[in-house]
């Protein structure tokens, strides 16, 4: 069977006129793990860390509003790490929701972690890492980092690519980390366009990043899916629930057509 | 150092942890899991990888069409045609990411303020 899903869908768009790998493969891969490390967060630093730090400032006004503390705030971040969740989670402590049903509407938004950090792992165990080294760079998978490790990981060599992994996450980690504090700090004093416009960047970056890294025609039709279906099935099941069906369904059918066109049902 | 703000001081936090962070963080050693005992060459890769992707285009799907915050202050349609300038712009200028990103955010943001 072809091995090339595995590594075929790989993002080379940033720059990417060509995507033979003249993009991320262009430069000397590192050859040390501090060198793959450093890489990855340079690679972090270019855009994506922001990226993630402007969407995570948004959790900052928000952790406020509802009365919860600095500290709290900016530990949401550093330990949940998944703006959905932690939108669910001060937006329901706000309503006064008792805890087990923001336990269940929290895990619910974060189910979509388990097909990306496991679509990730062929890549991250490819050095033999530790069980331990693995749950924790498994804390910096989120659908920015998934998105550029995607990108980045195959250009990397296999026994240094969860270290560039760590470089690249957890650089990020970092950096929204403190655009939370800093959100909860200057929460009220940003004009609403600026903070519509901070907003804004999230789905433009993954748009852009999307279009340029889809490859295939199965590709296509799980972005197609899931970008059609997800705000229907959100309007009807709400949103984490018509994510996760809109998910499945356009994966699960992206899959099987790709199966069926190369002969190996 | 617990801000003023803050209610509950630790049991806030053990709070997070427990119906925050844990809830949260099962999924992805989940995944570490279930991946344990599969070769690298398991089409069950294959297909969580398509879910992913299908994923990511339904987030994007989700915050232009049914977004929160002050994001839900702009229109639909201008976060539509913000949206089809950043990807214009970034087709133009020789598919730069952060320069398709920057004009399309900048259009929203005039777009917001000329309100």
């Amino acid at each position: 069977m072809s091995m090339s899903w595995l590594t075929g869908w790989s993002f080379c768009a940033v720059k990417g006129r060509s995507c033979s790998g003249a993009a991320a493969g262009a430069v000397t891969p590192p050859n040390t793990a501090t060198g793959a490390f450093w890489r990855g967060a340079f690679d972090a630093i270019k855009l994506p860390a922001w990226l993630l730090g402007f969407s995570m400032m948004g959790i900052g006004p928000l952790a406020r509003d509802v009365h919860s503390g600095l500290v709290e705030a900016a530990l949401s971040t550093l330990l949940v790490f998944a703006g959905p969740a932690q939108v669910v989670y001060f937006g329901m402590l706000g309503t006064g929701a008792p805890l087990a049903a923001i336990a269940v509407a929290v895990t619910l938004s974060a189910v979509r972690f388990l097909p990306m950090t496991a679509s990730l792992m062929p890549m991250l165990r490819a050095g033999n890492p530790s069980w331990g080294s693995l749950l924790l760079a498994s804390h910096l998978v989120a659908v920015t980092i998934w998105v550029e490790a995607n990108r980045r990981l195959p250009y990397i060599p296999p026994a240094l690519r969860l270290s560039y992994f760590a470089g690249l996450g957890g650089t990020c980690l970092a950096i929204s980390t403190i655009a939370t504090t800093v959100g909860y700090v200057v929460a009220g004093s940003v004009s609403a366009a600026f903070a519509a416009g901070l907003l804004f960047g999230t789905p433009m970056f993954f748009t852009l990043t999307l279009l340029g890294g889809a490859r295939d025609r199965a590709g296509w039709a799980a972005l197609a899916g899931g970008f059609g279906l997800s705000p229907l099935l959100g309007l009807w099941l709400g949103p984490a629930a018509g994510l996760l069906l809109s998910g499945a369904l356009g994966g699960s059918i992206a899959f099987a057509a790709e199966r069926r066109l190369r002969g190996t049902t | 150092m617990l801000h003023a703000h803050s209610e509950g001081g630790v049991l806030s936090l053990i709070v997070l942890v427990v119906v925050a962070v844990l809830p949260n963080e099962i999924w992805r050693w989940a995944a570490i899991i279930i991946a344990e005992h599969l070769r690298d060459d398991s089409p069950f890769f294959g297909w969580v990888r398509y879910i992913a992707m299908s994923l990511v285009a339904g987030v994007v799907a989700q915050l232009l069409w049914i977004p929160g915050g002050t994001l839900a202050d702009a229109s639909p349609g201008l976060r539509v045609a913000a949206l089809l300038l950043g990807v214009c712009a970034w087709q133009a200028l020789g598919r730069r990411i952060a320069l398709g990103w920057l004009v399309g955010v900048l259009a929203l943001v005039t777009g917001v303020s000329l309100r």
